[in-house]
């Protein structure tokens, strides 16, 4: 019994070891008291088995530690020993405190544990539809709105909303409003955009001017320039005229230069990282208010316009009779022009051919190419908008 | 999965020990967060439409025996059952509250809590009923019902799960509840409308016959608490108590001893030892004989009572002692309750 004591006490102070055990202090008290085992088991109502465990310090022997410690404490009684020393030295014995209040321990730590599993879950649920909402508001052109409102620049987060905005900005154009031309902060959409987002607008509202660059952003705003009773009669052909209004150098040869079906087909690289090109929007916002502008239709930036190599160049003259919006891309992707044009204004242009054209009142302006007059095709679904490429002048 | 982790989240399950003295309110993950004693005080207001809370706990308590005409303190439960329903009802809303605000829990994501309470043995349906809907008034979004002795066997740290039999003596207030537990089970219970407050009761009524003096409730139980015993000990001690002269009208001082006092609480004693008797009487053998072995544990706060342990070792013949914390049994044996009614289904503890 001795040697089991020493043993479980190989990892206690030294001080400690100096001091009885609880067996030993049992034993010591029982013998000066002049009791035998049974007599003391006797007196305390219990199995002389019982009182054998608690000396020899084998409480697994004992049902409960409930049941040790009351025996303990009958014993300290019996004995005139103090209960609380040899609770003590029962609780470092078997490594744990109140046996009866360690349920109440143990259930606290098991609690806490489970709520900080549950608070991770909660968290990790939570986020799930709070990302998924804010992934939808981003995917459907949020991002735009909180730019201009806290007047962060989308510019670099456009390329990658461009193919989702498209639809949203079609759906604006056929309303009744019409997408204002001074939009500055999603003009850069209009470089990639125009083509696909004049068509819806053109199909389903025929006194609407669409501005691709707006379209985009999903903003509208009335032309107070726009003149009244331009509507003009939509037909099939003209549809589909307008559908993919784009042209390419190699297909320039074909019926009088509008190509159907083929679209301007710009590098994504020349698109956004083109500092010129970027530089546009600015250029033109400030330029949008036309009417207090020297030379609202100015090119937008000089180093794109004049280095042509590799290119074949073409002049384009606008001559404004009316107030239309004007938007002039060439085929290095440069915007020459991208602004509203006042009745009785003029603007030629040079740039690398071929050059998509969009005019949001076609009636207001007449083209020239390379000096020649330019027949501008009429919307296929009516309307004031048209979009279309020249490659090369008329012969 | 929300079912399981929501309720958990915000929710604060609390187990609550509706005693006849004291209730106590133990909430998961944070252990007894109140204590206090099942007093209300109420105030006559009619500008107020009648009648308003004036104190509920320790402050009523206080005030038991002091209050003016328009205050009347009172204990809404008796004999551990529901006395007075409304006021029960409020007791309970401001010990739920109480109890958040101790563990700190924000009321505005506080979840209504599921809450158990733990109800004498011999309580009858109608009683229980009174006490769930008195808690599900209070706020309570589920109520589980517990034997109480079971609940004081589970706090107690017994080994309530094993094919042992485990015999529990839960002293409380109100009542005295017995019981043999095994295998999760009640075995055999019996309750006896005996309690705390009966051994008070002795001792006014003993102070009145043997010295003409009429004290109060809480002078008996302060009597109680300091000098009362339930088996001779090896020292007299004595108490200076206050009270009334009966024949002279006047406030009187005079002394009682421990002994003195075992004398007054010798009746309820002896209901409660008859009532020991009568359930190892009815235990079946093979569990008797593992009451024999083992012992009994004795809980609650008559359990508090000096020398209540050796009455009951030399009554019965057996080895019976005091489980640690005796107070708190109820309310912490139904904490981990709660948490095995999760685990495993209220069908496995007989939980109601």
């Amino acid at each position: 019994m001795t040697q089991k004591t020493d043993t479980r006490k190989n990892g206690a102070a030294e001080q400690e070891e100096d001091r009885p055990g609880l067996g030993a202090t049992l034993r010591d008290a029982r013998k000066r008291r002049k009791l035998s085992v049974d007599q003391l088991a006797d007196e305390l109502r219990l199995e002389s088995r019982l009182v054998h465990a608690l000396e020899e310090e084998r409480f697994e022997e004992v049902a409960a530690p409930v049941f040790a410690r009351g025996y303990l404490r009958q014993c300290a009684r019996t004995l005139g020993l103090d209960a609380d020393e040899l609770l003590r030295e029962y609780d470092r014995l078997t490594g744990h405190g109140d046996p009866e209040l360690a349920v109440s321990d143990e259930a606290i730590a098991r609690e806490a544990a489970r709520r900080s599993a549950g608070r991770l879950r909660f968290a990790f649920l939570t986020f799930i539809p709070v990302a998924l909402v804010a992934g939808v508001i981003w995917w459907s052109g949020g991002a735009e709105l909180f730019a201009e409102r806290y007047g962060l620049s989308a510019s670099s987060e456009r390329p990658s909303l461009l193919p989702n905005a498209a639809p949203v900005a079609g759906d604006t154009g056929a309303g009744d409003g019409v997408p204002a031309p001074d939009a500055p902060d999603a003009a850069p959409a209009a470089d990639v955009a125009p083509p696909a987002d004049a068509a819806p607008a053109a199909d389903a509202a025929p006194t609407a001017v669409a501005a691709p660059g707006n379209e985009s952003s999903g903003l509208t705003q009335n032309v107070t320039g726009a003149p009244a009773g331009t509507d003009v009669p939509a037909t099939p052909a003209e549809l589909d005229g307008l559908t993919n209004p784009g042209i390419r150098d190699d297909q320039a040869d074909t019926g009088d230069g509008i190509n159907p079906g083929v679209a301007v087909d710009l590098p994504p690289s020349d698109r956004v990282d083109d500092p010129g090109d970027l530089g546009d929007p600015d250029g033109a916002s400030g330029d949008s208010d036309a009417s207090a502008d020297a030379d609202p239709l100015a090119p937008d930036s000089a180093d794109p316009v004049d280095d042509l190599t590799g290119f074949v160049a073409i002049e384009a003259t606008l001559t404004f009779i009316g107030d239309s919006w004007a938007e002039v891309t060439d085929a290095r992707g440069v915007r020459l022009v991208y602004d509203l044009g006042a009745a009785g204004e003029q603007r030629t242009v040079v740039g690398a051919a071929p050059l998509d054209f969009l005019f949001g009142n076609y009636l207001g302006v007449s083209l020239d190419i390379d000096g020649q007059p330019w027949d501008i095709p009429a919307p296929a679904v009516g309307g004031t908008v048209v979009a279309f490429s020249v490659a090369a002048a008329r012969d | 999965m929300l079912n399981g982790f929501i309720p958990s989240f915000w929710s604060n399950d609390l187990s609550m020990d509706l005693g006849t003295a004291n209730t106590l309110i133990y909430m998961r993950g944070h252990g007894i967060v109140l204590d206090e004693p099942s007093v209300v005080a109420i105030r006559e207001d009619p500008g107020r439409g009648g009648k308003v809370l004036e104190a509920v706990g320790l402050h009523a308590k206080n005030m038991l025996g002091r209050t003016p005409g328009n205050i009347t303190a009172i204990r809404p439960l008796k004999d551990g059952v529901i006395a007075d329903f409304n006021v029960t009802e409020r007791m309970l809303q401001y010990f739920i509250k109480k109890a958040h605000e101790t563990a700190n829990r924000s009321r505005f994501f506080r979840r209504s809590p599921r809450v158990l309470v733990c109800v004498p043995y011999g309580a009858t349906q109608v009683e229980r009923r009174a006490i769930r809907e008195s808690a599900e008034g209070a706020g309570a979004r589920k109520v589980y019902l517990i034997e109480e002795p079971f609940a004081a066997a589970v706090g107690a740290g017994m080994p309530v799960h094993e094919a042992r039999g485990s015999m529990v003596i839960d002293i409380g207030g109100g009542t005295t509840e017995v019981a043999v537990i095994s295998l999760n089970g009640i075995v055999y219970a019996a309750s006896v409308r005996i309690g705390g407050d009966r051994f008070d009761e002795a001792i006014v009524n003993y102070v009145r016959r043997n010295y003409g003096v009429l004290i109060g409730e809480a002078t008996a139980e302060k009597v109680k608490k300091e000098v009362g015993t339930a088996y001779p000990g090896q020292h007299l001690r004595e108490i200076s108590v206050k009270g009334r002269n009966l024949s002279e009208g006047v406030p009187r001082s005079f002394t009682l001893n421990s002994n003195e006092v075992l004398e007054a609480l010798q009746e309820p004693l002896r209901g409660i030892v008859g009532a020991v008797r009568t359930a190892l009487e009815q235990t079946p053998p093979e569990l008797g004989a593992d009451v024999a072995e083992r012992g009994i544990v004795l809980t609650g706060g008559g359990a508090l009572l000096a020398n209540i342990d050796l009455l009951l070792t030399e009554e019965t013949g057996l080895s019976v002692f005091v489980a640690e914390e005796p107070l708190s049994c109820v309310a912490r044996g139904g904490g981990r309750l709660l948490e095995l009614v999760d685990e495993y289904g209220p069908s496995s503890f007989s939980v109601e």
